[in-house]
């Protein structure tokens, strides 16, 4: 007995001696080579016959599925595979894909005229019944799809020629026209889901799609590859990247040594605590990329203390916004103002917005003010409250600043820091107190609009029929006039007429001050100087293309 | 024997009852909401939460949630991951392998570590490199892995890179190369606790009669230490390592979320932050199960050497 059990450790020892040995020198040499290769990664396997484009995800994709890709890990991936309808350019417009063209006939009725000329990546012909099967499996709602709720306003969508779609609305929506620029009209083969119905969407089952890259496998939690569709329907882009990998990496500081290293040659997910690391690094190029979103201090003006408007106010002018931009947000993000929003999302008429901003009247910093503020509400002395927060580095430090401009009138803030799902929970209106209002005082959260619309943060935000259970409006920010004033301009066709209401229904708000709007979140995309050619926007969960990157002369 | 066995095995179905309860009831203890992780907050219709909410059983009541899931598991499948749409079953499938080899090579590379520090330890007895090595396995096991894997990372894939920094590679082969530095990270925690019961252990030997008989025999020291001391210090080491692969389960959810492994530790944390139930569940039932069945062999083999284990 004793005699096997010391044969089997020395077994051990030496078989892992052996394997420790040995893997320590080819590790040695490969990963030499991989070190000198890491710049021109792309250079020397485009000589072989095709490169390859390394992108780091911070966690793994939803599904292979455009009707469950709505976030910014799954879009990235899904959008290379399939393709929309129509889709934004750079400018946050909206332009044809695969329709030809599109017009609004009335209020209620669009035509969409559908390309003749499109392939799937098996070759085989795109052609009317994959367009409205595609469209009606989002519209279905046992297929719970996330993206139904732009549908919602739909009466029907029908066939009304050879390459003809029609859609009828319910009411005349200003943001309809959006909905097929996203992965909500992306057209997905329907043979191809037919054939693998049960596995779709799934590593066994993948998709198929028009777009410039096809499914090649995905490993859970590890990595997802594409490759090439060498039969892309436009002839004339060409694709210099032949394989396109997306690999997982869930921790910051690996992600960063990743694109150090060479390993990893891009990502979204840019760690804004590390920018300066990655700055320093020459193989490296950083593009500052503005958001459609804000990040905003709600107060919860149901509940006292902060039904009282004059505690709001004293709040909103205790804080020092530039201050917080200055030494805690930097390059992630711009200094909020009186807006939801950053100029990004002025996709109308953007001189009148402009001049809108430099005229509006709100609560900014002014300590003098803020106590004169306190000292008309009910709670001259000052009161405790709690403020919800999440794990996020940037907004902790936000939540301590505040902590401490509000102790000089007095105000106790205790925080409550929650995980993300639980955090998300309470700026959804998922949890109450004993008397049914949101369990918060104040919250520190975002939001980011789905389309590049005006009203894209002002709707969500203010609405009062998003004040409820699952609602945006973390502020339970109820008020008749500037619900009137919204649904007029989200029926309206006119832009000026919209903008002019939303100007309107900000100068109610920011009265009111329901909110801070801290800042407008930049992100940061980071790439390997071995590739140039990638340019994204605002846009980007929708309109994301890998397909003009190539390896650097 | 039979008899034993019997009990042994009821206990067990007992023990794993009671444990599935606690853990079903356990993850629904947080005050989040499963359809709001899923879409990530983004706005939906009452329409899809409600298809939602059908296709993963959460407009039923918790008994009934929990009958479903039971008599599911039972027949071996876990249900579906809220926020990955497949299968629990595929997703462990596709993970376990990883988390087994990163701890078997971390048990391995301890116990190559450990060993030899302990042999040194205990034949230099209480001389400044004995000092030295416990030192420094005390500043392994006093570091949390987390740390320990970042520092590895830094130095030896970062600046030096011998390594890669993260994943686990394609092949079986390959798959050694990619975890030399998670397993070194979560290895090193535990040389501090074998090198000690080896060092403690050896000493006991050294100064036992047969060694000094066989030292006054003429036998060079080296051989009296490694071929006659070593063999019977080292089956209490291997105990006490095997019980310890137990806690390095729970390491290992670290070390394979800093180095990207893709393994059962990063869907874990990952379903715990999304509330994804199903995930949760089914991989600590793994788990509790597979502690179970190797206490229930290690209590059949401690009977079956020691007839007095069965009759207390």
């Amino acid at each position: 007995m004793k005699k096997m059990i010391a044969l089997f450790m020395a077994l051990v020892l030496a078989v892992s001696m052996l394997a420790g040995c040995g893997s320590g020198e080819t590790s040695e040499t490969q990963a030499q080579t991989e070190g000198k290769d890491a710049a021109e990664t792309g250079a020397a396997s485009a000589e072989e016959g095709g490169a390859t484009f390394t992108v780091a995800l911070e966690s793994d994709i939803v599904a292979l599925d455009p009707a469950f890709a709505y976030d910014f890990t799954t879009n990235p991936v899904v959008n290379q595979i399939t393709q929309g309808l129509l889709t934004f350019d750079e400018n946050n417009e909206l332009v044809p894909l695969l329709a030809s063209s599109w017009e609004a006939v009335d209020d209620t009725t669009y035509v969409y005229q559908i390309r003749d000329d499109v392939t799937f990546s098996d070759g085989s012909q795109m052609t009317m019944d994959d367009v409205m099967f595609s469209i009606e499996r989002i519209m279905n709602p046992d297929t719970a799809s996330y993206l139904l709720w732009m549908y919602d306003n739909v009466e029907s969508v029908e066939q009304t020629g050879d390459w003809e779609l029609t859609v009828h609305l319910k009411s005349p929506s200003a943001t309809w026209q959006y909905v097929f620029g996203t992965t909500a009209g992306h057209v997905i083969s329907k043979a191809y889901y037919e054939a693998n119905a049960e596995a779709f969407g799934t590593a066994d089952g993948g998709l198929m799609g028009t777009g410039p890259y096809k499914f090649d496998s995905w490993t859970s939690g590890q990595e997802i590859v594409l490759t090439k569709n060498e039969n892309y329907w436009d002839a004339e882009q060409e694709i210099a990247i032949d394989t396109l990998v997306f690999k997982i990496i869930p921790e910051d500081t690996t992600r960063v040594t990743a694109l150090q290293t060479g390993e990893v040659d891009f990502t979204t997910s840019t760690p804004s605590d590390m920018l300066e690391t990655l700055k320093a690094a020459e193989n490296l190029e950083i593009q500052d990329v503005a958001t459609l979103g804000v990040a905003f201090l709600a107060f919860n003006t149901e509940r006292a203390p902060f039904d009282d408007v004059n505690v709001r106010k004293a709040v909103a002018s205790a804080i020092d916004l530039n201050a917080i931009q200055e030494s805690i947000v930097k390059e992630a993000g711009q200094v909020g103002g009186c807006l939801p929003n950053s100029s990004e999302l002025y996709t109308i008429n953007p001189e009148e917005w402009e001049s809108y901003v430099d005229g509006a009247e709100y609560t900014s910093y002014d300590l003098a003010q803020a106590q004169a503020y306190l000292a008309e509400s009910a709670y001259p002395d000052g009161f405790e409250c709690t403020m919800v927060i999440s794990e996020d580095s940037i907004r902790y430090a936000i939540a301590l600043a505040i902590q401490e401009y509000l102790a000089a009138l007095n105000i106790t803030v205790d925080l409550v820091q929650v995980s993300s799902d639980e955090h998300t929970a309470y700026q959804f209106g998922e949890i109450y107190d004993p008397d049914g209002y949101r369990d918060y005082d104040m919250i520190l959260a975002s939001w980011e609009a789905d389309y590049p619309d005006v009203s894209g943060n002002i709707e969500p935000l203010f609405a009062s029929y998003n004040a409820g259970e699952g609602g945006s409006n973390a502020a339970v920010y109820q008020n008749e006039e500037v619900d009137a004033l919204l649904s007029e301009q989200a029926a309206s066709s006119d832009p000026s007429a919209r903008n002019q209401a939303l100007f309107q229904a900000m100068d109610l708000i920011n009265q009111d001050t329901p909110y801070v709007f801290v800042y407008y979140p930049n992100r940061q995309a980071t790439m390997n100087t071995a590739f140039t050619g990638f340019t994204m926007n605002s846009s980007w969960l929708w309109n994301m293309s890998f397909m003009n990157v190539h390896p650097a002369e | 024997m039979i008899k034993f066995i019997a009990k042994r095995i009821l206990q067990l179905i007992l023990i794993l009852f009671a444990a599935s309860v606690i853990i079903f009831c356990m993850v629904r203890i947080t005050p989040s909401d499963p359809v709001a992780s899923m879409t990530q907050g983004r706005r939906i219709t009452p329409e899809t939460r409600a298809a939602l909410e059908k296709e993963y059983y959460l407009d039923r009541s918790l008994p009934e949630q929990y009958v479903i899931w039971i008599t599911n598991a039972l027949q071996g499948d876990l249900g579906d991951s809220f926020s990955h749409r497949q299968s629990v079953n595929s997703l462990i499938a596709g993970r376990l392998p990883t988390t087994i080899q990163l701890v078997l090579m971390s048990a391995v590379l301890a116990l190559v570590i450990a060993i030899p520090v302990g042999i040194i330890s205990a034949v230099k007895m209480n001389s400044i490199t004995d000092r030295l090595l416990s030192i420094f396995t005390l500043i392994f096991v006093a570091s949390p892995v987390f740390l320990t894997a970042i520092i590895l990372m830094l130095v030896f894939a970062l600046h030096l890179q011998w390594f890669p920094s993260f994943g686990s590679g394609g092949s079986w082969m390959e798959n050694f190369r990619y975890l030399v530095l998670p397993s070194l990270a979560l290895g090193l925690n535990m040389v501090a606790l074998i090198s000690r019961i080896t060092r403690s252990n050896m000493i006991e030997q050294l100064n036992s009669n047969y060694a000094m008989t066989a030292l006054a025999k003429g036998i060079p020291y080296w051989k009296v230490v490694l071929k006659h001391c070593l063999k019977n210090a080292v089956i209490p080491v291997i105990t006490v390592a095997s019980i310890q692969i137990g806690s390095m389960i729970v390491g290992a959810v670290l070390v394979e979320n800093v180095f990207a492994l893709g393994g059962l530790g990063d869907v874990l944390i990952e379903g715990v932050k999304a509330a994804d139930y199903p995930v949760v569940q089914g991989i600590v039932l793994m788990m509790v199960v597979v502690f179970l069945l190797i206490n229930l062999l290690v209590d059949i083999a401690y009977a079956a050497i020691d007839p007095r284990i069965r009759l207390e």
